[in-house]
């Protein structure tokens, strides 16, 4: 029983400050770049720093996430489906009626507000192949 | 779902972070599994039992009432 294994925690507190560094600087690159009229070199210190991300993930040597992890981001996905369901059903009728019988001078629903429907939408047909997928995997 | 794990950590005198890096989780999970704010699953259930040297059900009490059996004892 017991463990004097005390660097553990903090290594692995190290590794995930690494994994979100390299993440904030890659956008913080992307922004900067982006601003001083450098767009291709905005993007490639993205798409680098994303590729580093996905290499600490993947390379370091310990578990980076544990189950409550997991589980918080389960719950946290869980909550945030709920509420873009909610959304949708509230607003997709209401854009629907907007566009259909036009109230005041107002024909159709903002395209902003279209465009986060569609995007709602395609999330949902996003989750239901998700989900026949783990449901049917072999 | 109550736990003993408070009492059993701190009769064996370690941190919270001592025991998560004995059984390989973060030092707030541990924390949430006293606080009873979190249920672990199964294996990590298991793995604190061999930290401690116990019997699952001497650090988890899943308070499930007597349900039963398919039997029908009780």
């Amino acid at each position: 029983m017991g463990t004097d294994d005390t660097g553990w925690l903090a290594r692995r507190r190290w590794y995930r400050r690494l994994l979100y560094g390299v993440l904030v600087a890659g956008i913080a690159g992307f922004v900067l770049a982006g601003r001083v009229g450098r767009p291709l070199l905005a993007v490639a210190i993205y798409w680098t720093a994303f590729l580093g991300f996905l290499g600490v993930r993947r390379f370091s040597p310990m578990v980076l996430f544990d189950e409550r992890d997991v589980a918080l981001e389960r719950r946290a996905s869980y909550d945030a489906l709920r509420l873009a369901g909610v959304a949708l059903i509230v607003g997709a009728p209401a854009a629907f009626v907007l566009a259909e019988a036009g109230f005041d001078g107002v024909s159709e629903a903002p395209p902003r507000i279209e465009g986060v429907l569609l995007g709602y939408a395609g999330l949902f047909v996003a989750f239901g192949v998700a989900y026949l997928a783990r449901r049917y995997r072999p | 779902m109550n736990n003993e794990l408070h009492r059993y950590r701190e009769e064996a005198g370690l941190s919270q972070g001592d025991l998560a890096a004995g059984v390989g989780v973060s030092r707030q999970t541990i924390n949430a599994i006293e606080r009873e704010r979190y249920d672990p699953s199964l294996e990590l259930a298991f793995k604190l039992a061999a930290f401690f040297e116990c019997a699952i059900e001497d650090l988890f009490d899943p308070d499930v009432g007597d349900v039963g059996s398919p039997r029908g004892g009780s």
